[in-house]
């Protein structure tokens, strides 16, 4: 005779145990995991805010983000997809070591069919989805990477602090060369700039620089291999580098110089101008919102009046998903809402990013004053950001090349075809 | 009958005696195989393609790396800094290590353990935040460094140490010296404590000034630790990479590139997977080579 007492009990453990057994494992199949793999780790809280409200979307669907430092961001990508393993999406920006590579490599997939499904052309302009599409060395021909934000770079500028010293912006080359005497005589610096940590800034403005002295063509011919580095308006752009070293526009130091330390000078007013990327934004709005409540930036200066005036910019963020995420339909839902409204938002006004979707109105969704200024300018033309294009080789050669002609160590001749002959045996590597 | 059983017995017993010994060497043999023999081997096989680093499959170009290595300018340039770099840390770093445990290791110096916590403090911070402090202290805006030479009428001298070729590979050097000095500074004052204090007694008792007992005693009876120290000094600049990377990441232009630099450079940025591993094998070589000379010549 079984214990009356226990007879409760036992229908309860029963009970739990059936529906332990029901409830489990659905659950466990209508929870998708999704994990993110970004290079920004200053971004911490703007993903927190993105994955709580992608999950109020997706009540289903949960983003693990994992930020890494930029430097080391390329080599843990590289060794996970290597080994098959890793993050449902990664950051791909278009180009020869991003995009372009993992696409080759068949580490991400073709998104044309979600593209066209989503409708996520209509959110970007032409330039943007031109350079998102790549055609692999296996013909395969695609749109590869969702992205997010463009990144632009600019000379940016406080008004006051320019009318208290009673100096004017420059416009052109010239007149930037009477600032910069100007300026040091007042007891500022004239142009904060942070070539140190490898030396990219000084390849971002080279960029604009080769956009004003080769024009569009002629950086397009070369990004291809159908120029040279030593062609005479190629070596003015560095030349131009030359003469504001011996104008003494930039701080001391410049080639050490970090991009932060930079910043730091012209946002505690030691500096008349800066240069530096719309990415910066939301530092200067940390650090001193008064300051970017009045900012303000140009292009930079006009060298060929016949040339119209282009920021360089790229994609700055876009994402790709891995050829092994077994989650691709949630995957392909967080692409979906980076590059939606919502998503937009979060990146427009808590990362204060320049978003990709430049069909949204950036003014009526609290875009600020020079926020609609940068969209203003890059809505009028883009300049190729030689960030990406080119074969890394030649990259790392230029950042070097420009260190050596800022400290003088080099003329802007002999680093440009130190460059040349780094080009030069890629493409014959390449068989081009 | 009985012998064959004993013989057979005692074989049993040696198998068995092995086998159990093999048995307690076999975790430690196989994390050793797992994480540094594998690694070596398929490094070797790398190196013998033209792998990307991502590409499906392997394809072998035989000694390609291997002739590339020695037709590529960067690597010259990469040994010259790197020779360079090896005389600043061989002598800097373990002459300022001796010196800092000659001091502390004298009789009645008040707050000694305090004095090894500080002199050893370098030793247990990692490399990243030593090239952060040391940027700060080379930068030619805010630098203590330039403002210490302004300060004393030496502004000739105050020149942005880590932004001129002539002066950042030295500029880097002498920040590893100082952290690297922190543990030679240890291995130097345990070398000392070894030594009887009565062979220094009897020293002055025969009349030997300091110096003379230093020169003719403890120099010679360091000659151990000495010898670790230099070796791993050397194995260390060979295959320096961190603080470099956190400081210069290589430049200005390629004036403070490594090996070791240039193997990531090559590896994470290029995608020469194949020709990093090739570098990397180079590097293993040379290493291998250089401190067994150097252990053979110590050893005469």
């Amino acid at each position: 005779m079984p214990d009356k007492s226990l007879k409760p009990l036992t229908v309860a453990f029963v009970t739990a145990v059936f529906v332990l057994l029901a409830v489990g494992p659905a659950r466990s199949q209508a929870q998708t995991t999704i994990r993110v793999w970004t290079p920004w780790p200053s971004y911490t809280d703007i993903f927190a805010k993105l994955t709580a409200a992608f999950h109020k979307l997706h009540p289903d669907i949960t983003a693990e983000v994992t930020s890494m430092p930029e430097s080391e961001y390329r080599a843990a990508v590289k060794s996970a997809l290597a080994a098959n393993a890793g993050p449902d999406i990664i950051t791909a920006v278009p180009g020869r070591t991003g995009m372009n590579f993992f696409a080759d490599a068949g580490a991400i997939i073709d998104l044309t069919p979600y593209y066209q499904q989503h409708h996520w052309a209509d959110n970007y302009p032409q330039w943007i989805t031109q350079n998102l599409t790549y055609t692999t060395k296996s013909g395969h021909k695609g749109m590869w990477v969702v992205p997010t934000h463009v990144a632009s770079t600019f000379l940016f500028y406080d008004p006051t602090l320019l009318e208290s010293h009673h100096l004017d912006v420059p416009k052109t080359l010239d007149q930037f060369l009477s600032y910069c005497k100007a300026a040091n005589a007042a007891g500022l610096i004239p142009l904060a700039f942070g070539d140190g940590g490898g030396g990219w800034m000084g390849v971002e403005y080279i960029s604009y620089l080769l956009n004003q002295t080769a024009g569009d063509a002629g950086v397009t011919a070369l990004v291809n291999g159908k120029s040279s580095w030593t062609a005479p308006e190629v070596v003015k752009s560095a030349e131009v580098f030359a003469q504001l070293r011996d104008a003494k526009c930039f701080q001391p130091g410049v080639v050490s110089t970090t991009a932060p330390t930079a910043l730091a000078l012209w946002i505690g007013g030691k500096a008349g101008m800066l240069y530096a990327g719309d990415w910066s934004f939301a530092d200067v709005q940390r650090q001193n919102p008064a300051l970017y409540a009045r900012m303000k930036l140009i292009i930079g200066q006009q060298i060929n009046p016949d040339v119209p005036m282009k920021p360089a910019s790229a994609l700055g963020d876009s994402l790709a998903i891995t050829s092994f995420s077994k989650a691709r339909d949630a995957a392909v839902a967080w692409l979906d809402f980076m590059t939606s409204e919502p998503g937009q938002l979060i990146w427009l006004n808590d990362a204060k990013r320049i978003v990709a979707r430049t069909a949204m109105n950036t003014e009526a969704n609290g875009a600020s004053a020079v926020q609609e200024e940068d969209v203003a300018l890059m809505k009028a033309g883009t300049a190729v950001d030689l960030d990406y294009p080119l074969w890394p080789q030649t990259y790392s050669a230029l950042e070097k090349a420009l260190q050596d002609v800022l400290n003088g160590s080099q003329t802007p001749a002999a680093a440009m075809a130190d460059v040349q002959a780094v080009d030069k045996q890629m493409w014959q590597q390449a068989g081009q | 009958m009985t012998g064959r059983r004993g013989r057979a017995l005692h074989t049993w017993r040696v198998l068995y005696g092995t086998a159990e010994s093999y048995s307690f060497l076999l975790p430690g043999f196989l994390l050793y195989g797992v994480f540094l023999l594998y690694p070596v081997v398929e490094t070797f096989i790398i190196s013998g393609t033209d792998w990307d680093g991502n590409s499906p499959g392997l394809h072998f170009i035989g000694l390609g790396n291997y002739v590339g290595i020695l037709r590529d300018p960067f690597v010259l340039r990469c040994l010259i800094n790197v020779l360079v770099w090896l005389a600043v840390n061989v002598t800097v770093a373990p002459l300022i290590g001796l010196a800092a445990a000659a001091i502390v290791n004298q009789k009645g110096i008040i707050g000694a353990y305090a004095f090894r916590t500080c002199l050893f403090m370098p030793a247990t911070v990692s490399a990243v935040v030593i090239g952060f402090t040391w940027q700060w202290i080379y930068n030619p805006i805010y630098g203590i460094l330039d403002a210490a030479l302004k300060l004393v009428g030496l502004s000739n001298y105050a020149v942005d140490w880590l932004g001129s070729p002539g002066t950042a590979l030295v500029a880097v050097a002498v920040a590893n010296s100082w952290q690297n000095s922190a543990l030679f500074f240890i291995f130097y004052l345990a070398g000392l404590q070894q030594i009887a204090p009565e062979l220094h007694e009897a020293a002055t008792v025969e009349g030997a000034t300091g110096w003379q007992a230093f020169r003719h005693i403890t120099l010679p009876l360091l000659r151990p630790t000495t010898t670790t120290v230099v070796a791993l000094a050397i194995i260390w600049s060979l295959r320096q990479f961190d603080l470099v990377w956190t400081m210069t990441q290589g430049g200005p232009g390629n004036a403070t590139e490594t090996l070791g630099t240039y193997i990531y450079r090559s590896a994470f940025l290029f995608d020469r997977m194949g020709y990093s591993s090739a570098l990397s094998v180079v590097l293993l070589m040379l290493t291998a080579l250089v401190t067994v000379g150097f252990m053979a010549w110590r050893e005469r």
